[in-house]
């Protein structure tokens, strides 16, 4: 006996229902990882390190949306895995709320999407949604301790570099650790001027400029990790600044405003660095 | 939509839904409030001497979220000790920012020759976990010991004490918790000599401070005032 030819209008009432039961699990994804999105909103909010976060989700949406049509099912690629990895992820889940650590329940929360992906649409939808996990990635806090960890030896880097560009330069100073001490100042280089901050935004931003920009995706690798050299440069440029204005006109650019009004400036000359570096890797992208 | 195993996304569903029962459904934290405070508890240590006593702002208080505290200076007529205690009824503040691995470096100190260490202040308790570092700042050099302490248990780091009270949580026992910090200027001395007598305090102190983290009765939450006392 032939199979029944599905015609136009069972099609759309098949799409409508898929629609309806795939709209139930994203609403009961949000739901169930609701506490997980209350804590990372209050993180945005409150810490500058990640108020790239905002920007991160909706962008993921859009890709996945733009990518929509390589989520065509095929029963053939779909990949039972997902469903234990889903479950890991369910079982982290847990633990990490029981133990309230955020940063493994938004790592949970990134690999259920995996499984998830892998379960209902196989491994050419994780390949396909590569991009938009590694951007929910970056939108995940830092541990306390690793963020210290990472920023202790950045902060000397960039004082070291700009003490001594601003020794050749003639200026007299003796650097101690992160402080600077000049003849009239003492400049102290925190936390927030390791260049931490902006180099997890600008490497965001760096991943979102070569895969809209470049097709392949090793030239996309370089241009993310260019953004990390890019980031520590112009914060020791920052530095050299608040020195120069210091020793020279005995302007404090520490203050606020300026302090943030520089540091948005000197972000801003990074993002085109990593621009004219993409501008060069164009070339190659054939 | 194309074509969706709806099968996948049912099961998917349930497991999401047992996992949303667990989360919101979680059993109570039970809160431990000791019926004394830390300055009260801490007024006498054997052999040493309270120097002196020192307040935190309102604003740190608020912003560490402390239930109580105490920041106060010891002496045995030969040396000197710093101690500070930020103190927690509940598991639900582990992580208020008390790590001197985020707190010092963002303060302007430098931290070198980091190690752990084991104590035994009595040799019927556990011994105490610590994590050591020498902390400097302009001319200023201090050995500073520290650890997190979880119920009975203490801990060099707070990802140790986080799963203690996970532990703890699971079998409904009191959440009570602490960081505790001594500290020693070296003033020209050897890291040794501040250790020993960084060691010498531990051994009489914390077998007071162990009784008091013991303490439990089931209370409302107060919170701290300035000067540390727990008010209603």
């Amino acid at each position: 006996m032939a199979e029944p030819v599905p015609t136009p209008s069972s099609t759309v009432r098949r799409d409508r229902g898929n629609l309806l039961f795939f709209g139930l699990l994203v609403g009961v994804f949000v739901a169930a990882y609701f506490p997980v999105w209350q804590g990372l909103v209050m993180v945005w909010s409150d810490s500058g390190d990640y108020s790239h976060g905002f920007f991160v989700v909706p962008l993921a949406i859009y890709v996945w949306w733009r990518n929509r049509a390589a989520f065509r099912h095929d029963p053939g690629a779909s990949a039972w895995l997902g469903l234990p990895v889903a479950a890991l992820a369910l079982g982290l889940y847990l633990l990490a709320h029981l133990t309230e650590i955020l940063t493994l329940a938004s790592l949970s929360l990134v690999l259920f999407l995996v499984g998830t992906i892998s379960l209902l649409f196989g491994w050419r939808g994780v390949r396909q949604s590569l991009f938009p996990l590694f951007l929910l990635l970056l939108m995940i806090p830092f541990p306390a301790q690793l963020y210290s960890e990472l920023t202790i030896p950045l902060q000397l880097l960039v004082s070291k570099a700009a003490a001594a560009l601003a020794q050749w330069g003639g200026i007299p100073l003796v650097r101690d650790g992160n402080l600077i001490h000049l003849p009239q100042h003492t400049v102290e280089i925190i936390q927030a001027c390791s260049g931490l901050r902006s180099l997890i935004s600008l490497v965001a931003l760096s991943a979102v400029l070569g895969y809209f920009t470049l097709k392949r995706n090793t030239l996309r690798f370089v241009l993310v990790l260019l953004a990390l050299p890019a980031a520590i440069c112009v914060n020791i440029v920052r530095v050299l600044i608040i020195l120069v204005a210091f020793y020279n006109w005995q302007t404090d650019l520490t203050l606020e405003p300026i302090h943030t009004v520089l540091g948005l400036v000197v972000f801003i000359f990074a993002l085109l660095l990593v621009s004219a570096a993409r501008g060069v890797l164009v070339r190659w992208d054939r | 939509m194309g074509s969706l195993s709806r099968v996948r996304v049912v099961i998917l569903l349930l497991l999401l839904v047992a996992t949303g029962i667990g989360i919101y459904r979680e059993p109570a934290a039970t809160e431990h409030e000791p019926t004394t405070s830390l300055a009260t508890a801490l007024a006498h240590i054997p052999g040493w001497e309270l120097v002196s006593r020192s307040a935190l702002s309102p604003k740190i208080v608020a912003a560490l979220k402390l239930d109580d505290y105490l920041q106060a200076r010891y002496s045995d007529g030969h040396g000197e000790v710093a101690l500070y205690i930020g103190y927690y009824n509940s598991a639900g503040k582990v992580g208020a920012a008390h790590d001197p691995l985020v707190c010092f470096p963002g303060q302007g100190w430098q931290l070198q020759d980091r190690t752990q260490g084991i104590l035994t202040a009595q040799p019927s308790e556990r011994p105490v976990r610590y994590a050591a570092m020498i902390a400097s700042h302009d001319a200023e050099q201090q050995r500073v010991v520290y650890w997190f302490q979880a119920a009975d248990r203490t801990a060099p780091d707070t990802l140790s004490q986080k799963l203690t009270l996970w532990r703890r949580r699971l079998a409904n026992q009191g959440q009570a918790n602490a960081f505790v910090r001594v500290s020693c200027a070296m003033n020209g001395f050897g890291p040794g000599t501040c250790q020993e007598t960084i060691d010498a305090f531990i051994r009489r102190f914390y077998p007071v401070f162990l009784d008091y983290m013991r303490q439990s009765s089931t209370k409302r939450v107060a919170t701290a005032n300035a000067n540390g006392r727990i008010i209603q």
